[in-house]
């Protein structure tokens, strides 16, 4: 049970310390800060990732020639559809286009609003729009919601101007937005007619930029893989679950990076610890002392001492821990960011998704709050054993 | 009543040797007796008093309050024992500088049951009658050694106690306070305390408000 006039007596030695207990309390926030920044934006990068994986095909099968990725005739795809176990093929044609003028790089997907496969891929994300409509026009684009403001901002609203390999200009209309949970997908692409996209990056009527191939079945993944290598062996063939490890990879990489600064800052703040731990002030020790002498007993010190070590270290806890929540996913962890992403300015940029992971925030808590609880009950009850009349004279 | 039983205390200095602080004390003080206990600096009283509070464990021998023998007891039982039966008024008062005057007063209140409002009704009187009233929410650093005085000897009052131990209480005071502390040791008899002053000052000597004064010199006691 909390004994509110020893609780009331902590709060108040926190606040006759102000500053001494205010730079703890910075220290310790700053630190939690830092750690579920860190933590935050990978793992929110990498939940957004796997998300995005996690809407695409099984399969990629992509022509490869001298090395470079170079588009692939669309006959391939009825040859792979007849592999056992592949349950739907489609060629896709798209791309990466650069905003002339800008800095804003935009992913292109070329689809056919009347083929089955195209819905299916979109159905959940352009069920709002009328698609017999955008059949019966093919100059039409429909923008992520993240490009549609980012298109906004260079003047591009209800038409879009791009420019083909041969410098033709293609005007589009906006036939509306698409919906996705994927904010990745969102922020940059833009669907436009298949003929528009052939039209927009030069690729022949017969060719496709890569292949797209279903597998409901994971077991026959690698069957299939091998299939269509013997069949086609200048291909390349990406799997979702490669894509993962490479996603992986990176991150693990990244953090480890981040992990080793962490341990830097974790040292730093261990030695402050050790410090605190080897004694506390001639002020503290004699203040203990004389309530030893007016009958407080070492159960009573040591209940302030723990009082006042749990206010300090939740309340450095819990405003690291916002102050790390706003800073991400309110104002897109700047600087800290760019050391995941690269430096580059590209646009657009990416929006991290509020994302917690309790397992870390169970981690940090345990790693943290023992620790300088201990650190200040030690001195203290080591300070309390010492007789009250040596401390006070 | 208080019995003190051949007590010894001894300690080893950082060289290492064996100094004797104290050296086979023995005397009995009744209930609501004021003891004149005598010595020049260094000659052990403050350990005494110590011991007497059960801050101190002597090396041998015992005190016993009331027949039962404090100087064993665990920490929770001695720290009990003062808060409930003893105020203690230092040589250097010892308050807490950063605290104001009633939170000093109020000090060994905090670890008991009583309520804020039971522990303002006992400490307004005791503010007003030391003259206190006037600063109650001062830092005490910020007050006269007199007052200091005042806030140190009610904080030895304010649990109420039936044994009051003050170590040289005037050893910081000039003439005025001197007279001022003697009138509210007057008081303390009024109020049926047992009292164990410690001083060098042979002015104490003087005085026909002990009972009983003993000499301590060099750890050693003698009753003239």
């Amino acid at each position: 049970m909390i004994n509110t006039k020893l609780l009331e007596y902590a709060l108040h030695s926190i606040r006759r310390r102000f500053w001494q207990r205010g730079v703890v309390v910075l220290i310790f926030s700053l630190l939690v800060f830092l750690l579920i920044s860190v933590f935050s934006i990978a793992g929110s990068l990498r939940g957004e990732l796997l998300n995005n994986l996690s809407s695409l095909p099984e399969i990629f099968v992509q022509k490869i020639q001298g090395g470079r990725q170079v588009d692939i005739p669309i006959d391939h795809a009825f040859e792979i559809a007849s592999i056992a176990g592949v349950a739907e093929t489609q060629p896709r044609v798209w791309g990466y286009y650069i905003l002339p003028g800008t800095d804003v790089i935009l992913t292109i997907i070329g689809v056919d609003p009347e083929l089955p496969a195209t819905i299916k891929k979109y159905e959940q994300s352009i069920a709002h729009l009328d698609i017999k409509d955008a059949a019966s026009q093919s100059s039409f684009f429909i923008a992520g919601e993240g490009a549609a403001k980012l298109l906004k901002q260079y003047g591009y609203e209800a038409t879009l101007n791009l420019y083909s390999h041969q410098g033709k200009q293609i005007v589009l209309s906006r036939l509306g937005l698409f919906i996705s949970d994927v904010r990745m997908e969102t922020n940059d692409v833009i669907l436009v007619s298949e003929n528009s996209a052939r039209e927009l990056f030069g690729t022949h009527p017969y060719k496709a930029t890569d292949i797209v191939v279903r597998i409901p079945n994971p077991n026959e993944l690698e069957t299939v893989k091998q299939k269509i290598q013997f069949m086609f062996p200048d291909t390349r063939i990406v799997s979702t679950s490669d894509l993962k490890a490479a996603y992986d990879h990176i991150f693990n990489y990244r953090s480890g990076v981040f992990l080793a600064l962490l341990m830097t800052t974790f040292m730093s703040f261990f030695t402050l610890v050790i410090d605190k731990g080897s004694g506390i002030s001639l002020d503290e020790r004699r203040e203990i002392g004389i309530m030893k002498a007016v009958g407080w007993s070492i159960n009573n010190i040591l209940t302030i001492k723990l009082y006042e070590s749990l206010y300090i270290v939740l309340l450095s806890y819990v405003t690291g821990l916002l102050a790390a929540y706003i800073f991400v996913f309110e104002f897109g962890a700047p600087l800290i960011i760019e050391l995941f992403t690269g430096a580059s300015r590209l646009k657009p940029e990416l929006t991290l998704t509020p994302y917690i992971d309790v397992k870390l925030l169970v981690l940090s808590f345990l790693a943290i709050v023992p620790l300088y609880i201990f650190a200040s009950i030690i001195p203290a009850w080591r300070a309390s054993m010492i007789d009250a009349d040596e401390v006070m004279r | 009543m208080i019995s003190l039983k051949k007590i010894n205390l001894n300690v080893t200095d950082r060289a290492g040797r064996h100094i004797m602080i104290l050296k086979d004390i023995e005397f009995e003080i009744a209930s609501k007796e004021f003891v004149l206990l005598l010595g020049p600096s260094g000659s052990g009283k403050s350990s005494l008093l110590s011991i007497i509070a059960g801050l101190v464990r002597p090396t041998s021998g015992r005190v016993e309050i009331d027949g039962k023998s404090i100087s064993q007891i665990p920490d929770q039982f001695s720290a009990a024992m003062r808060r409930e039966r003893i105020g203690f008024i230092f040589q250097k008062f010892n308050l807490i500088p950063d605290l104001s005057v009633v939170d000093n007063i109020t000090l060994p209140l905090y670890p008991t049951d009583l309520t804020r409002e039971a522990i303002t009704e006992r400490v307004n009187p005791l503010l007003a009658s030391l003259e206190l009233s006037d600063m109650a929410d001062q830092q005490v650093n910020l007050l006269s050694g007199g007052e200091q005085q005042r806030v140190a000897i009610a904080r030895a009052l304010i649990n109420k106690p039936d044994i009051i131990l003050a170590d040289e209480p005037t050893a910081n005071l000039d003439e005025d306070l001197f007279q001022e502390f003697l009138s509210i040791l007057d008081r303390l008899k009024s109020l049926g305390v047992t009292l164990i002053l410690s001083s060098h000052d042979q002015r104490f000597s003087e005085l026909d408000l002990f009972q009983s004064v003993y000499h301590l010199k060099k750890g050693v006691l003698s009753h003239p």
